[in-house]
């Protein structure tokens, strides 16, 4: 159980359906960290930085149909 | 992994090599106050907490603690360290050098620093430490045990994460403008519509730019129309163009983002004054309120300083997290104010400067307002970001707003088409901010988005973390309740059982029903000794869910508390729960190591007994006997009173045990007489008994075992003759006490056999007929009663 964090994903999609502005970039970017490095260690700050700006730039400056992860 | 041994060597109490052997078995280790059988506790401690021993953190122990582990009396040249022998041989060594820092060799030592210290000892004044301990505390205890370190490392970084995009998005900064635009939109254009502002965009370029072809992009049409009047303003006469700079600084609203700042200044200042003063009694109370937490009742609180009940506190730290939020808020609001008073004031000087008014500034140099054109000139607009205080705003409220005004009354009389052109200018710029605003805010929406999306997620993740913890702490839970029930058979308090606050991440509490009613902490009705009782089931529920069997269990004289009943009960608990595992119990309660000694099952357990410590050069020594009599031997030479008197109360607990595992009955005596029966009445009932009962294997089949009757007598006639002046006329000499111990001693190895070395009561044969050694050759026959 520990080690098996794949209970995530569902959580990700669930917590998606609310945040209708969310791009699957950013989701699946939030996804593979939590998956490969959030869960292992402490992430130093300087990490954390780029992490927010890889995130930032992966929400698209205008979101359209398909793209936001909400098809209404 | 099983332990061998121990060994020690001028560490602690130690001095040549002395080891604690339990062989990879259960062990029991007797020694009085100070005899050094906690160093070897110690020594595990120092391994698993990489070479730091809690108890001796303190100021005059040594960065490297170099004052207090080695042995104060270590000669020049040895060396002080540990050895510890594990069960397949292999062996863990570490040499503490002179400055405390240390070097180990041998087996590998991160896997013996993989014990949780929380887990594998507890000593005596740890035992209630669990229940004393806050919340969080008790959560990060037991976190290891739920297994869910990964989530947590989630939690936090998902946590820092959030707040790295708010700082990265500069969501804060891009509110402040947003709202300063919607500010300027609302004096240019009132309650008008997006499409509205856009139609009138629209209007103005049809007026100015009706030679170029309609850009349908809202900007560059901003743009293009900005481009057509500066063009116009160009071909402006000089007069016209002064009457446009002078209308420029007329409209300025330097006035009211005075006001402003003045305004969220004063609402800072409310604010923060009384939040400085809390801050100073933080200080104060800080000190105090790590010693306040282990009491009962209020606690004063580290945020500020105000003494609270402990149950209010989660909740009034997060009342004082939101103040201070809201102090942030406001601090962000007067930065706004202060930066867009600087733009009004850089513009001023900008208009002021220009060569359009030249005339106009001529003439306030020659008249009243010279001085405020040279304030203007001195006044550094950057200057003020950092610093604009009441004064700063008295000076430019005072100095400037003159000047300002004097623009208002040289502009009343523009000419129609510069104030047209002014006032088309103005809508203009602002409508070019509102369409610019359009793609700020959007991008505000997306970072605000994914600060509550990353959010969201932290709290998916903590939800999560409280729904498999409350799986395995009802299982600990579970336990907890079992062990309690064997120590408590009594049911005063029931359903004892840890549970996580509604209120509360990372927070764990214990909770119980003590006769009946529901209380939510034991420290609300448990006494002392029940409170100890329930932390060493706490601290065993616990060492039972370690995933390694194997590892071994110090238990420090943990029984201090704890009546003679509760403390025989706790057998039952170590065979019940732990009988594959290692368990060494150190204790200095002679009569709960007498009775452990006549009660475990020698093929699991090992006991010894340490003599009473000397000096430190001397160090810990083992008594070659399993029996405390050497205790009383201590005393020979300086007080022999106290050897014989100590001889007695030994031979009060071993015959009262030796007793009832014979199951000899002695006459009830009334109330809690039958408890303090004393030797004599033993002993001359062992003698009377015995003399039908007790029979040795000879030649001739079996024998009345007259050497043990002999040896009982003997011991039974000293003890009421010489015991009895040790007691009364202390006049005990140490050849008298040392004749007195040694026959008390005799009397107690006659009943065991010479051969096996069990005792006559090791076990049943012949069904309730009979109680013999392991190799037969005593037994006690009940037949012949």
């Amino acid at each position: 159980m520990p080690n098996n964090l794949d209970w995530i994903k569902p959580l990700i999609a669930e917590v998606q359906k609310h945040h209708t502005l969310i791009t699957k970039a950013a989701s699946s970017r939030v996804e593979g960290l939590l998956m490969a490095q959030l869960s292992e260690r402490q992430i130093p700050s300087a990490e954390l930085k780029l992490l927010a700006s890889a995130l930032l730039s992966d929400m698209s400056p205008e979101p359209t149909r398909g793209e936001t992860g909400n098809e209404n | 992994m099983r332990i061998k041994s121990i060994e020690l060597s001028w560490f602690r109490g130690a001095a040549d090599p002395v080891a604690l052997e339990p062989d990879c078995k259960s062990m029991v280790a007797y020694g009085e106050n100070g005899s050094g059988k906690s160093s070897f506790v110690d020594a595990i401690e120092y391994v698993l907490n990489e070479g730091r021993i809690s108890h001796l953190a303190h100021e005059y122990s040594g960065k490297h603690q170099e004052k207090a582990v080695p042995n104060t009396h270590k000669p020049r040249g040895r060396k002080s360290g540990l050895r510890i022998t594990f069960k397949d041989d292999s062996e863990l060594k570490i040499e503490i050098k002179p400055n405390g820092t240390s070097v180990s060799s041998g087996a590998d030592i991160t896997a013996i620093r993989s014990w949780d210290y929380r887990r594998t000892i507890l000593r005596q004044d740890e035992v209630a430490a669990f229940i004393h301990n806050t919340k969080g505390g008790k959560y990060s205890a037991l976190l290891p045990l739920l297994g869910l370190h990964q989530m947590e490392l989630a939690a936090e970084n998902l946590r820092q994460l959030a707040r790295m995009v708010e700082q990265q998005s500069k969501v804060r900064e891009s509110k402040s403008a947003l709202k300063e635009v919607e500010r300027k939109r609302k004096v240019t254009f009132g309650a008008d519509t997006d499409e509205q502002i856009l139609r009138k965009i629209g209007e103005l370029h049809s007026k100015y730019c009706a030679d170029k072809p309609e850009t349908k992009e809202a900007l560059s049409r901003c743009d293009e129309v900005n481009a057509a009047l500066d063009s116009r303003i160009n071909e402006f006469s000089a007069d016209q163009r002064r009457y446009l700079a002078l209308q420029s600084i007329a409209e300025l609203k330097l006035k009211q983002h005075i006001d402003e700042v003045s305004i969220a200044s004063e609402r800072l200042a409310d604010s923060v004054e009384p939040l400085i003063a809390e801050r100073l009694q933080v200080l104060q109370s800080a000190r105090s309120f790590a010693d306040k937490l282990s009491d009962e009742g209020e606690v004063n609180c580290p945020a500020c300083g105000r003494s609270i009940p402990m149950d209010l506190f989660q909740a009034h730290v997060k009342a004082e997290r939101q103040r201070l939020q809201e102090i942030i808020e406001t601090f962000e609001t007067r930065k706004a104010a202060i930066a867009t008073l600087c733009d009004t004031v850089r513009s001023l000087k900008l208009n002021v400067g220009k060569a359009d008014v030249k005339t106009w500034r001529d003439d306030l140099f020659k008249g009243e307002l010279s001085d405020k054109l040279d304030y203007l000139d001195r006044l550094h607009t950057e200057d003020l970001r950092t610093s604009c205080g009441k004064g700063d705003l008295n000076d430019i409220e005072g100095r400037l707003l003159p000047l300002i005004d004097s623009a208002v009354a040289r502009s009343k009389d523009a000419p129609a088409d510069v104030k047209e052109l002014s006032t088309d200018k103005q809508t203009v710029e602002v409508g070019r901010n509102v369409t610019a605003a359009r793609k700020q805010v959007d991008a505000v929406a997306r970072a605000e988005v994914l600060v509550s999306f990353v959010n969201a997620l932290e709290q998916g993740v903590r939800d999560e973390i409280k729904v498999r913890s409350r799986n395995v702490i009802d299982e600990i839970s579970a336990d907890i309740q079992s062990m309690w029930a064997t120590l408590h058979p009594d049911k005063s308090v029931e359903d004892v059982r840890l549970y996580l606050p509604e209120d509360a991440d990372k927070a764990i509490d214990i909770g119980l029903k003590f006769y009946g009613v529901a209380q939510d902490s034991p420290r609300l009705t448990l006494s002392e000794g029940n409170r100890n009782s329930l932390g060493l089931c706490i601290f065993l529920a616990m060492a039972k869910r370690e995933a390694d069997k194997d590892r071994p269990l110090f238990l420090d004289d943990v029984t201090v508390s704890l009546d003679r009943n509760h403390r025989g009960m706790i057998l039952d608990l170590l065979e019940k729960e732990f009988a594959g595992r290692q368990v060494v119990i150190l204790t200095h309660d002679r009569d709960w190591y007498t009775e452990l000694r006549q009660q475990l099952d020698a093929k699991n357990w090992i006991f010894k007994a340490l003599l009473p410590y000397e000096t430190p050069d001397v160090g810990i020594r083992w008594s070659h006997k399993t029996t405390t009599f050497d205790d009383a031997r201590a005393h020979l030479k300086d007080r022999p009173d106290s050897a014989g008197n100590d001889a007695r109360k030994i031979m009060d607990v071993e015959l009262a045990l030796i007793a009832e595992r014979l199951k000899i009955s002695l006459p009830y005596l009334r109330a809690d007489k039958n408890d303090k029966r004393m030797a004599h009445e033993f002993l001359a009932r062992l003698v009377a008994d015995g003399k039908k009962c007790l029979e040795k294997k000879t030649a001739n089949g079996y024998m009345t075992h007259s050497d043990a009757i002999d040896a009982l007598d003997e011991a039974d006639r000293l003890l009421v003759s010489w015991a009895n002046r040790a007691s009364h006329t202390f006049d005990l000499v140490p050849s008298e006490a040392k004749k007195l111990i040694d026959a008390c001693e005799n009397a107690i190895e006659s009943l065991k056999c010479s051969s096996c070395g069990k005792g006559v009561w090791f076990a049943d044969a012949a069904g309730s007929e009979l109680l013999q050694c392991q190799c037969a050759d005593i037994r006690w026959r009940y037949g012949k009663l």
